[in-house]
């Protein structure tokens, strides 16, 4: 297979990931009655942000430091590993779901320690509830992975989203349809959406991400940032990966621009979402959580029949 | 013949090997000033009788031969349990430990009684002569032993009580040594129980060390969230990772029983390489962990606080383990854990072989697991050394140098490992041979190319994250970079005391598996005559559905025991009537 497709892939996600946070500020806008951000916000904060100098706290060391590097390499790693719609993914082995899942889970390693080093108790409150729900959340995510995996027979996430070429529908129609829901469910953990954080509160006792990068600033926070929609570029694939049309000819020429128009679909369900509904009281998450992890269970039940 | 060396001895040999000889030199740095010096001598005495007696448990071909070493290793490390013996909790927890040694060497006891061969007197152990010998036994009981007894040493979760006591009780080498390689002996008996038994494995034998796996793994971490110790958390994590490594021998049994060689090798091996590597990642941890507290005179991580730049060495190695007890791919906590997913994946994917439910049980708990000590660690070590100081530590300096030394030593054997993961492709398949007496493991090719590409990825997350790095100090080369105080909410005096603390960090965790982990506060009040002198509170974390059903269980048992207490006269004669009734019973019973 003709690698130079794969790698235009990723080179495509890479300019295009910040754009998806334009889309969804845009569909709260139109839901609000405002006008709204332009489409480009994002690469204009990041371009502002990479022109401008450094604070960083007295208290702060070389965790801090190293946070928003590491973390924005583990997620462009992760990038790599992702099928994109009839086209394989760059590298796949046996496993690389398992490796995928840890490297998001090594950019919340930093980011927690680079929180913490702060020395601000904001940070630390953001810290231990990003820990709380990623626990159920990445626990969630390898359930949908272990059923993506029994019905499609593969041990790779190319096998699971590409190449069995759509024939994973033919295992259970409904099961996927349940696979499909949870994981936009992780999606909207994974990303600190509505319901699970809201994005727009900057000073709020209640918020996650945004008070973990509350000290960051300049390159810093331009990498977090990026990584941040690289993050939502990432998760919304798998998704899209499994409702991608597989029936099409493999040949052609839109199958690149649909599947993109997958995920840009499901940055405009995300902001339809957050635009209808308020964020959970913190203590009903995990129960949501939960309950996203039994929907996987029932699932795995159904394919066991 | 008493001693055999073989590729499954040899494989718990090395990490013993390395990891007592770095716990020695660093134990040299921790003893020589310790205010308790004139105890040196008898430390270093149990301290290399500890490590004779492991080597010898691992080399024993026969069964007494075992057993006797076995006690060696047992009794070596009471001793170094109680080295602080005017301390009562450190006494208290070398008696539990004592205890519960014993129960297991019982059990042990009578389950080599019943391996044994008519005509050699001291019995196989280390080979397959016993299956060859034809002698007829229950399989199921042996194994039933066999699990009980081993799973004591190993720290299964119900079997685990002395576990979390004694390691924070025993001085830091010898806590890394025996949370590295000592409870790992129970590993290898269960694993040589097998080989012994020539392969033959029971189906319910591999979904009862799955069940204990996933208990051991999940509830041990849920446990270490609510400690006030760095070094009890240490030992829950021990019980966590034993925990991975009995759900990939579980899955192994499981594997082999419904015949599919191929997950057998990859649950099995990876067992034992995160077994390889979670020794020098958890020898690191408890030495940094030590070393820390020799440094700031508390083990409390709400008491410490802002000692990275003051304790470098310490905090990096403290780092180093924590990444590798979370398991992300840049450390050599991951390829193990990263084999047994494979296996249960592959199994998953298998269609018809009647693996879905332990593979499901495998993924569900191993995933928990691992991201509750991501979750654990991540916290543990941002608390603990980033920051600012919470109490008084204004001249903090690293205690020895040999200390660090060894500490060095055993982060550069860490990340070698990252990288040097497809090295082991050939010992993991002999020790799987061995441990199923089948050679199907040595032609099955594939371990190394599973590894490769992990090690790649570590190599280029390192290479990628020096690029950003690089990046970043290009961008503000010519511009300027002002240091400031943390942003507080405008408030411009913060103090370390404002931090979050590690109880606070894991609160909203605890919260969500109440039912596993109940905080227990204690107050004690010593009373002179009238007026309280003085005052003690504690708080612990339970687990609450053991002590529903222990608690219970153990009122029973104590109120239906009592009934016989009149047995126990305290009368030296009365015994001595005892010893006689009983030697008069036997002989009745013999000339009948």
């Amino acid at each position: 297979m003709n690698i130079v497709y794969p790698l235009l892939n990723v080179l495509i996600a890479l300019l295009a990931a910040p754009l998806m946070a334009g889309i969804i500020n845009r569909v709260k806008a139109f839901f609000a009655g405002r006008k709204g951000p332009s489409l480009l916000q994002l690469y204009f904060d990041i371009g502002k942000l990479l022109r401008k100098g450094a604070v960083y706290s007295r208290t702060t060391g070389v965790f801090f430091r190293l946070g928003p590097p590491v973390g924005l390499a583990a997620v462009f790693m992760a990038l790599f590993f992702i099928p994109w719609g009839a086209y394989p993914a760059v590298l796949f082995f046996p496993g690389d779901l398992v490796l995928f899942v840890y490297l998001l889970g090594t950019q919340r390693f930093f980011m927690i320690l680079a929180a913490l080093d702060t020395g601000s108790s904001f940070e630390g409150m953001g810290a231990g509830r990003d820990a709380q729900f990623s626990v159920l959340s990445e626990a969630v995510l390898f359930l949908c992975l272990a059923v993506m995996s029994a019905a499609s027979g593969s041990v790779s996430l190319n096998g699971m989203l590409c190449s069995a070429g759509g024939k994973i529908w033919q295992v259970s129609p409904p099961v996927l349809i349940v696979v499909v829901f949870v994981l936009y469910i992780i999606l909207l953990v994974e990303n600190y959406r509505v319901p699970f954080d809201d994005p727009n509160t900057h000073l709020e006792l209640t918020m996650i991400h945004e008070v973990m990068a509350l000290d960051h600033g300049g390159a810093d926070l331009a990498m977090i940032n990026y990584a941040s929609a690289l993050k939502f570029w990432i998760l919304a694939a798998l998704p899209a990966g499994l409702l991608f049309p597989y029936a099409l000819n493999p040949d052609f020429p839109g199958n690149a621009l649909l599947f993109f128009g997958i995920i840009a679909a499901t940055a405009v369900l995300t902001g339809i979402v957050e635009s209808g509904m308020a964020r959970l009281r913190l203590l009903k998450v995990p129960q949501l959580l939960t309950a996203a992890a039994a929907l996987s269970l029932v699932a795995l039940i159904f394919l066991a029949k | 013949m008493f001693f055999l060396l073989d590729s499954l001895s040899a494989f718990f040999l090395v990490p013993l090997l390395v990891l007592s000889a770095l716990s020695a030199l660093y134990g040299w740095g921790y003893l020589r000033k310790g205010k308790g010096s004139e105890s040196a001598g008898r430390q270093w005495f149990f301290f290399n009788i500890l490590v004779a007696g492991m080597i010898a448990v691992l080399l024993a071909a026969d069964s007494l031969m075992f057993l006797v070493c076995w006690e060696i290793m047992a009794l070596s490390s009471f001793f170094l349990v109680v080295s602080r013996d005017e301390d009562k909790t450190a006494r208290q927890a070398g008696f539990i430990y004592l205890g519960a040694a014993h129960i297991g060497t019982a059990v042990l006891l009578l389950m080599f009684a019943l391996l044994s061969v008519p005509g050699v007197p001291s019995g196989f152990w280390n080979s397959a002569a016993f299956s060859a010998s034809g002698v007829q036994i229950s399989r199921a009981f042996l194994l039933t032993l066999g699990i009980f007894g081993f799973g004591m040493k190993a720290g299964f979760m119900p079997l685990h009580i002395w576990l979390p006591k004694a390691h924070p009780a025993a001085p830091s080498h010898v806590s890394a040594l025996m949370s590295g390689i000592m409870i790992k002996t129970g590993i290898y008996g269960i694993l040589r129980l097998f080989s012994v038994l020539g392969g033959g494995v029971d189906a319910w034998c591999g979904g009862a060390l799955i069940l204990a796996g996933i208990c051991s793994g999940v509830i041990g971490m849920l446990l270490a969230l609510g400690q006030r110790d760095s070094k009890r958390v240490l030992a829950y994590s021990s019980i966590e990772n034993i925990g991975i490594i009995c759900m990939g021998i579980g899955l192994a049994v499981y594997a082999r029983v419904c015949g599919s060689t191929l997950v057998c090798l990859l649950a099995l091996s990876g067992a034992l390489l995160h077994l390889f590597n979670h020794a020098f990642f958890k020898g690191l941890l408890f030495m940094a962990a030590g070393a820390a507290a020799k440094s700031c005179g508390t083990r409390d991580p709400d008491a410490l606080g802002g000692c990275a730049k003051a304790l470098p060495v310490t905090s990096v190695s403290f780092f180093l383990g924590s990444a590798g007890a979370s398991g992300i791919p840049l450390l050599n906590g991951f390829a193990g854990k990263f084999l047994i997913y494979l296996a249960a994946f592959c199994g998953l994917s298998l269609k018809g072989s009647g693996l879905l439910f332990p593979c499901v049980g495998v993924i569900a708990g191993l995933s928990l697991s691992g991201c509750l000590s991501l979750a654990c660690f991540s916290g543990l070590s941002g608390v603990m050394f980033l920051g600012k100081p919470r109490g008084r530590q204004d001249v903090l300096s690293e205690y020895s140098t040999l200390m660090c030394a060894a500490m060095i030593a055993i982060c550069a054997v860490c990340l070698f490992l990252t990288f040097a993961g497809p090295l082991f492709s050939f010992p993991l398949a002999g020790a799987a041979a061995i441990v199923f007496q089948s050679a199907d493991f040595l032609v099955l090719p594939g371990l190394a190319d599973r590894l490769v590409p992990l090690s790649l990825a570590a190599a280029a997350g390192y290479i990628l994250a020096a690029l950003g790095i690089v990046f970043r100090r290009v961008l503000l080369r010519r511009r300027t970079v002002s240091a400031v105080e943390t942003w507080n909410c405008g408030y411009a005096n913060p103090g370390g005391r404002m931090q979050y603390t590690a109880a606070s960090f894991f609160y909203p965790l605890r919260k969500t598996f109440t039912f596993f982990n109940v905080r227990k506060n204690a107050v004690a009040v010593s009373k002179t005559a009238v007026f309280p002198a003085g005052y003690k509170g504690e708080a612990q974390s339970v687990p609450g559905i053991f002590k529903v059903f222990l608690s219970g269980i153990s009122a029973k048992l104590e109120e239906s025991l009592s009934r016989l207490r009149w047995l126990q006269q305290g009368r030296l004669h009365v015994y001595i009537m005892y010893i006689m009734a009983a030697l008069l019973i036997l002989l009745l019973w013999k000339i009948r």
